[in-house]
């Protein structure tokens, strides 16, 4: 008996030890948490900047160059800075896609790697809408005129083109990834409604797909000189269950010009499917 | 001590393994592909730049103490964003064949790649050419 109680303290001691010594490996593979500079950005959001501009026939005038976030510019060290992001979730949570089940259950069925390989992103196709605003994490240029709203979107070169008279959208439009966008004002407010989106897109990045009978509308404003307030609610009777909304999403006012960035050959895709070859095994 | 044998270092072995290899995904493409809980710092000659879209490449050649040299190749983020950052091409381009020390995270694959953060430079300067790829030990990042 005594000899069985002491196999079993030694067995484990053993555990134990071996424990340790995976713990403390792991522990020297790693060194300091971050460099100085990321999250410790000298990056500051934006004063106000005095009233918003506005256009000849007295509505806010939504031009510039926006950066998402409220440093007006980008800066790869204020990753993990509240002030870069387009809100805190922390200050205006979001809620989470009202699914259907059906639909809820689609999406749970994806592994991270699975949405990663299968997120349209990776294979370079447009964000869409609301993608171009939401899930865009470069510039926009908005170019306003007095019966259009030009958006040029630095991400993959792409535009979007939308009438500002209040017109009606047309008889069942093509589908496109930017969908077919229509608006009005309400009084400061431009209200983007898009309906034709196209069914590849993607809401978030982690496979919220829509259907064919998806609604968007989005709230545009400029509250200042140097901020653009951007607020979306998206319906999908086939998708979702009632229509969810955003928080207010924050841009700033860069003063730089839009690059070229076209998103080709991107090699995440074939490096995430090796990992899944080696990390999976295969799913029926 | 059968039993250690047969119980004991199977599950100690699975706890082990579990512990170091199984990888945390979060849903940034970077997580995915690499290890966002480790640090790497890697040091050789800079061989080659693609500043390309949408993420620019380096290589490095590394050395060991055996001397061995290995090949890393290293992805930053999209060169616009480099660029915004303060860190420009010729950062890149006029030390090819010289040493460098690389900050980032290592691939999950076993192959010698990482995503970089930042690049040590012959002048002393290390700068930016990724966006945050370490969250610390045991996390993979939230964003």
């Amino acid at each position: 008996m005594r000899r069985r109680v002491g196999r079993y303290v030694f067995i484990a001691v053993s555990f134990i030890a071996v424990f340790c010594m995976a713990y403390v490996s792991t522990r020297a593979q790693t060194g300091q948490v971050s460099v100085p500079g990321f999250g410790k950005s000298a990056a500051k959001p934006l004063p106000p900047g005095g009233p918003a501009p506005r256009t000849a026939d007295g509505h806010p005038d939504l031009s510039g160059v926006w950066f998402p976030g409220r440093i007006g510019r980008e800066d790869l060290t204020a990753e993990g800075d509240p002030a870069r992001l387009q809100f805190d979730p922390k200050v205006t949570p979001e809620e989470k896609p009202p699914y259907q089940p059906w639909a809820a259950e689609r999406v749970k069925k994806l592994s991270t790697l699975d949405a990663e390989i299968l997120r349209p992103s990776v294979n370079c196709m447009p964000r869409g809408v609301p993608g171009m605003f939401i899930t865009n994490p470069y510039p926009v240029q908005l170019v306003q005129t007095a019966t259009q709203l030009i958006q040029l979107n630095e991400l993959n070169n792409n535009f979007r083109i939308i009438p500002t008279d209040a017109r009606a959208h047309s008889k069942d439009p093509d589908p496109a990834f930017n969908g077919e966008s229509v608006a009005h004002w309400d009084g400061d407010t431009l209200v983007i409604d898009t309906i034709a989106i196209d069914e590849r897109t993607w809401n978030n990045f982690v496979g919220w797909f829509h259907s064919d009978q998806e609604h968007v509308v989005e709230r545009l404003s400029r509250p200042s000189m140097n901020y653009l307030t951007y607020q979306v609610t998206i319906e999908d009777p086939k998708v979702l269950t009632k229509p969810w909304t955003s928080a207010p999403r924050t841009w700033s006012l860069g003063h730089e010009q839009l690059q070229e960035y076209y998103c080709t050959n991107n090699r995440e895709e074939e490096a995430l499917k090796s990992l899944r070859e080696l990390t999976e095994a295969p799913k029926k | 001590m059968k039993h250690v044998v047969k119980v004991v270092l199977p599950i100690l072995s699975l706890f082990v393994i579990g512990a170091n290899v199984l990888p945390v995904f979060a849903h940034h493409g970077f997580q995915a592909e690499y290890d966002g809980s480790k640090v790497i710092y890697i040091t050789g000659t800079l061989t080659k730049l693609e500043w390309e879209n949408p993420h620019a490449y380096f290589w490095v050649e590394a050395k060991d103490a055996s001397g061995k040299v290995t090949t890393w190749q290293f992805e930053g983020a999209s060169p616009i964003a480099v660029k915004r950052s303060g860190t420009v091409r010729t950062d890149f381009t006029s030390n090819i064949g010289k040493t460098v020390t690389v900050r980032g995270t290592p691939g999950k694959d076993g192959t010698p790649k990482g995503a970089a953060e930042t690049i040590k430079l012959p002048d002393g300067r290390e700068v930016v050419v990724g966006g945050k790829r370490f969250f610390g030990e045991g996390k993979g990042g939230s964003e």
